[in-house]
């Protein structure tokens, strides 16, 4: 899994809420916008391309770029781009009232369901 | 008395509409057809003094054909842009990988053209309609590329740069062993035409030429040609299985295919004089992954004893993800640049 250090600042594109993806390093991705201009988009050395337009978005889509998902590191205030590693499944919380038999009780029966 | 053989294609992408690019990328010899400026002339139907009519205008002014060149290696992903609208380029040297998609918009285009040596014309603001790549059995591949554009403009002198691109292109035995259907090498397709339709069309505005060109609903078929070896793909099409059993009725179902890689993917690659694929490489690549086929077409008997042949129509819908047809071209161009 490729991990890469990137900036402190979070790209542009980034902070407008589009979502950061995978190319390959050095790569470039352009198409006619609706409006007839030529837009170019393209990946930095990590390979890490970053949509600035819906259009962007769309074509990076299409393309089947896989997401970005970025964390921030405890340390030092750098921002870490972890590339193609999908956010952890966090099972929800199970929350009961009552007494500890009853709670057993109702585990047992949700063992036997379909 | 000029020669008519005398003549060349150039082609570059507009950064936007209404702006000419201001330098060719590719120049291309012509193998057929042609690109024209097109005007329109309206009878005025008013009375007159006599039966004659009363005069005409000029409706509409604006460029228009359907130039066919030879598929080679370096230009051919100008056209594929043109007609699929997004591009993607990976590699850090010779040879570049581009993959082109289909995208909702199409590239405005600039276009020239050198005919006999005598008439030099540039074609701003146009956009591709459709793109017919044909590939047959003791030919080179061509590209017919069908063109509209909204004005033509008179040039004094050719355009000489760049240098046109010769050499040879693409042709049919490229294709050995790499024109799959369901994953599978169809050795006997003797041909394989594939059209992209992409429904571009004028929208009138307020000048002579139009306001702008808008894509419509994009349009991929394949056809080929090849020998019926079994009734397989006939009864799989008709009957919905490969072995129906004794009176099965016709389906009502789509004949989709499968496969791995799913549908068509066709593969030509330029081989050196020993028939080993050339290095750097320098190949196209076409996919299509959601394919029906929607007829196929000699399942009859002859006189004369030759094989069984079909005719096969494949159709391209939209996949559950991603592009209908991707484009693939490894080759010496490092970027197809808009300027």
């Amino acid at each position: 899994m490729a991990e890469t250090t990137g900036p402190a600042e979070r790209p542009e594109g980034a902070e407008a809420g589009y979502t950061l993806r995978r190319g390959e390093p050095s790569a470039s991705y352009g198409y006619a916008a609706a409006d007839g201009t030529y837009r170019e988009i393209a990946a930095d050395d990590a390979g890490v391309v970053t949509p600035e337009t819906p259009e962007d978005e769309a074509i990076l889509n299409a393309f089947g770029l896989d997401q970005v998902r970025e964390v921030r590191t405890p340390s030092g205030g750098t921002t870490t781009r972890k590339i193609a590693d999908p956010e952890p499944v966090v099972p929800a919380p199970i929350t009961t009232e009552g007494p500890a038999d009853d709670q057993a009780a109702t585990e047992g029966a949700a063992q036997e369901g379909d | 008395m000029p020669a008519g053989n005398i003549g060349d294609l150039a082609v570059a992408i507009q950064a936007a509409k209404g702006t000419p690019a201001p330098a060719a990328l590719f120049r291309v010899p012509i193998t057929g057809g042609g690109l024209n400026p097109t005007r329109e002339v309206t009878a005025l139907e008013g009375s007159t003094a006599n039966r004659v009519r009363m005069g005409a205008f000029v409706a509409r002014a604006r460029a228009e054909g359907s130039p066919t060149i030879y598929a080679m290696p370096d230009s051919l992903g100008a056209f594929l842009f043109a007609a699929l609208g997004a591009k993607a380029v990976t590699g850090a040297a010779d040879p570049y990988e581009h993959t082109f998609t289909l995208a909702p918009s199409q590239p405005y285009m600039t276009f020239w053209r050198n005919v006999g040596g005598i008439q030099f014309e540039r074609f701003p603001d146009c956009k591709v309609s459709q793109l017919v790549l044909r590939s047959a059995e003791g030919a080179a591949m061509t590209a017919e590329i069908g063109i509209i554009g909204l004005r033509a403009q008179n040039l004094v002198a050719a355009v000489g740069t760049p240098a046109l691109e010769v050499g040879i292109p693409f042709v049919h035995y490229d294709a050995e062993q790499q024109l799959l259907v369901e994953g599978t090498p169809v050795a006997s397709m003797s041909s394989v035409t594939t059209t992209i339709t992409t429904g571009a069309t004028v929208i009138p505005g307020d000048n002579l030429g139009g306001y702008a060109i808008a894509e419509g609903m994009v349009g991929i078929r394949f056809e080929t040609s090849q020998l019926i070896e079994d009734g397989a793909l006939w009864r799989r099409l008709h009957y919905g299985s490969a072995t129906p059993g004794d009176e099965a009725a016709q389906t009502r179902g789509l004949l989709e295919l499968g496969g791995a890689p799913a549908g068509l993917s066709l593969k030509w690659t330029k081989r050196n004089n020993a028939g080993v694929a050339v290095t750097p490489e320098r190949s196209l690549e076409i996919n299509a992954p959601r394919i029906v086929i929607a007829n196929i077409a000699g399942m009859e008997t002859n006189n004369n004893g030759e094989p069984l042949r079909a005719t096969v129509t494949y159709d391209a819908y939209q996949p559950g993800s991603g592009s209908a047809l991707t484009a693939i071209l490894r080759n010496a161009v490092a970027t197809y640049p808009a300027t």
